[in-house]
């Protein structure tokens, strides 16, 4: 097993470089309001990987994108967000220190461009010199002559690092990368985390690694948060949440793994769906899926409760640890 | 027993071009392979293997430019008209995104009951009957019926696509990646799904997967393919103990785990 990339000295010590208190995101539908994201508070340090994690439909890429402004006009967003101690206004004010790589590498390069000219675009410099380095950079041997390729000549690898090239052009204090090894084949997806690992130590970035595979979680991120149908459900050091698991929806998660120790064995999957924010929920979310749910889960809304240090679930089954 | 199904010196080539210059991509080169009846037999590669042409030459959907492929004794390379229409209903596909596998403009009963229309002489009534009762043994509910593609969520709409492939009681099945495009969690619900029919109905499964975890938890046996070739065939507990191919060790060394 590769070598797993975790600062373990201790993921709770430095410092906010990204604050998020209360966000909330909802699209004005002609069918009436979805609530995408509904009170999210988290924040990511300098020099670490937040690993954000659950379902599809719990709002984790429309989170980040609503920081980074990318939402349609038909999204109203609240909450406070701080950038490096200073407030920043919540219709895209990260853009300037932030970038995206995103999931699909071959729909985020341009066809039309060779790899050089977009590099170009995103540096504002024509200087060769630094337009290699960028590319040296995310890992790509022989910088010079990929310059003057274009996208359909790389491979899904190669392009996911030009993604990263281009992020890193604009010079960025944070990057949010969004499902980025998903399209990837498994020798190139630890590649690819590899070297988002190595960014993160070499320029003390702060990264944030949007993936519904926990499996990828563990093996880059610092820390975790889980969302669940818009909220946090659980926060904490990757090897305490995923080791000892608080939340009812993080364990059922990662019950329904395949794993080597129980194959062929009947697997537990979630039953039900991740409710879709059209309807006002009362209680716990996701308490209508829980197997441990009783009758106070399903009229007060639990409140994040300290596990351990850094380590908290909102879930009422949780004994606080003070 | 002889093997259900059994491929010999399959080759599939495509017309490609690069850099302005014509040349043939093969795909499959010279592969030999044999699922025996009531296996499954899982084929694990990286994009680019030739996993995905494999079970398309089987189900008839890519032309092999040379070999044989022999499915319960009978060849289907070549094989025509009627003789071709009674083979083909015994072996199903699933693939990978359930919604480019439906139709988007009809509603979930009229797609599963479409190969009952063409393939038997059942009537109306005997079709509708038929269609609800794989609604009921796939765990969905009878609202599911009249409802679109774009209404079901992603394991309700694979559930369908598994329905329509299983209404003809098929006796194998091949699937590419059914369930890459799923949630975990729901990813769990139809691999139980899968071992559950596999048992009641003794199907023989062919299974496309770039996940070995999934591989493992399901397969007797497992190939690994690469560049068009299979590098190694082993049971599988065998081949996660003891990989004998290089780049076997690499897939099994880069795969990651909770």
């Amino acid at each position: 097993m590769a070598a797993r990339h975790i600062d373990e000295s201790d993921p709770v010590a430095g410092t906010a470089l990204l604050e998020v208190e209360g966000l909330r995101v909802t699209f004005n539908a002609p069918t009436g309001p979805v609530r995408a994201v509904r009170g999210v508070s988290l924040h990511v340090k300098r020099g670490e990987i937040l690993g954000v994690a659950g379902e599809s439909g719990c709002g984790k890429s429309v989170l980040f994108r609503a920081l980074l402004g990318l939402l349609p006009a038909t999204a109203s967003v609240e909450g406070a967000v701080r950038f490096d101690g200073e407030p920043v206004s919540m219709d895209g004010g990260l853009q300037s220190a932030a970038a995206l790589v995103y999931q699909n590498p071959g729909a985020a390069l341009n066809p039309v461009f060779t790899v050089g000219q977009q590099l170009q675009f995103a540096a504002g410099t024509r200087d060769r010199g630094v337009l290699r380095d960028l590319l040296a950079q995310a890992g790509l041997s022989e910088p010079e002559q990929l310059l003057d390729a274009y996208p359909h000549e790389f491979s899904g690898g190669m392009s996911q690092r030009a993604v990263i090239a281009l992020a890193l052009a604009q010079k960025p204090r944070l990057l949010i990368a969004d499902e980025p090894t998903t399209a990837l084949d498994v020798t190139t997806q630890s590649q690819v985390l590899d070297l988002i690992a190595e960014l993160r130590d070499r320029h003390r970035l702060a990264v944030v690694l949007i993936s519904h595979d926990l499996a990828v979680i563990r093996r880059v991120c610092n820390r975790v948060v889980v969302l669940y149908a818009g909220q946090v459900a659980e926060t904490g050091a990757t090897a305490q949440v995923l080791t000892a698991p608080g939340h009812p929806y993080t364990q059922a998660l990662l019950s329904s793994v395949p794993r080597p120790e129980a194959v062929g064995a009947e697997l537990d999957s979630i039953p039900g769906l991740v409710p879709d924010g059209r309807h006002e929920i009362s209680g716990c979310a996701f308490a209508p899926r829980c197997l441990h749910s009783r009758e106070v889960c399903h009229s007060d809304q639990p409140a994040l409760r300290p596990l351990g240090a850094g380590h908290e679930a909102a879930c009422v089954l949780v004994e606080p640890q003070t | 027993m002889n093997p259900l199904l059994s491929i010999q010196d399959l080759r599939v080539e495509y017309r490609g071009h690069h850099r302005g210059r014509r040349r043939l991509v093969k795909a499959i080169k010279d592969l030999q392979l044999e699922v025996r009846r009531a296996e499954t037999l899982s084929v694990v590669g990286e994009s680019g293997s030739g996993k995905s042409t494999l079970a398309e030459a089987v189900v008839g959907l890519a032309r092999p430019a040379a070999g044989s492929i022999r499915f319960d004794g009978r060849e289907l390379v070549g094989l025509k008209g009627r003789r071709r229409r009674e083979t083909r209903r015994r072996i199903q596909m699933v693939a990978q995104n359930p919604l480019l596998s439906l139709s988007p403009r009809r509603p979930i009963a009229a797609q599963i009951g479409e190969p009952l229309r063409v393939h038997t002489g059942l009537s109306r009534t005997e079709r509708k009957d038929r269609v609800d009762e794989m609604l009921t043994a796939l765990g969905l509910s009878p609202a599911v019926r009249d409802r679109y593609p774009h209404e079901l969520s992603g394991g309700q709409a694979q559930r369908a696509v598994l329905a329509r492939a299983l209404v003809l009681e098929p006796s194998m099945i091949i699937f590419d990646e059914p369930t890459s495009a799923l949630d975990v969690s729901v990813q769990a619900g139809v691999l139980n799904l899968l071992q559950r029919l596999k048992a009641e109905h003794a199907l023989t499964y062919l299974f496309i997967t770039h996940d070995l975890a999934v591989a493992r938890h399901l397969a007797d046996r497992i190939a690994v393919m690469r560049a068009g070739e299979i590098i190694e065939q082993q049971p599988a507990e065998a081949l996660f103990a003891d990989p004998r191919h290089p780049y076997t060790r690499v897939l099994l060394e880069s795969s990651l785990t909770v």
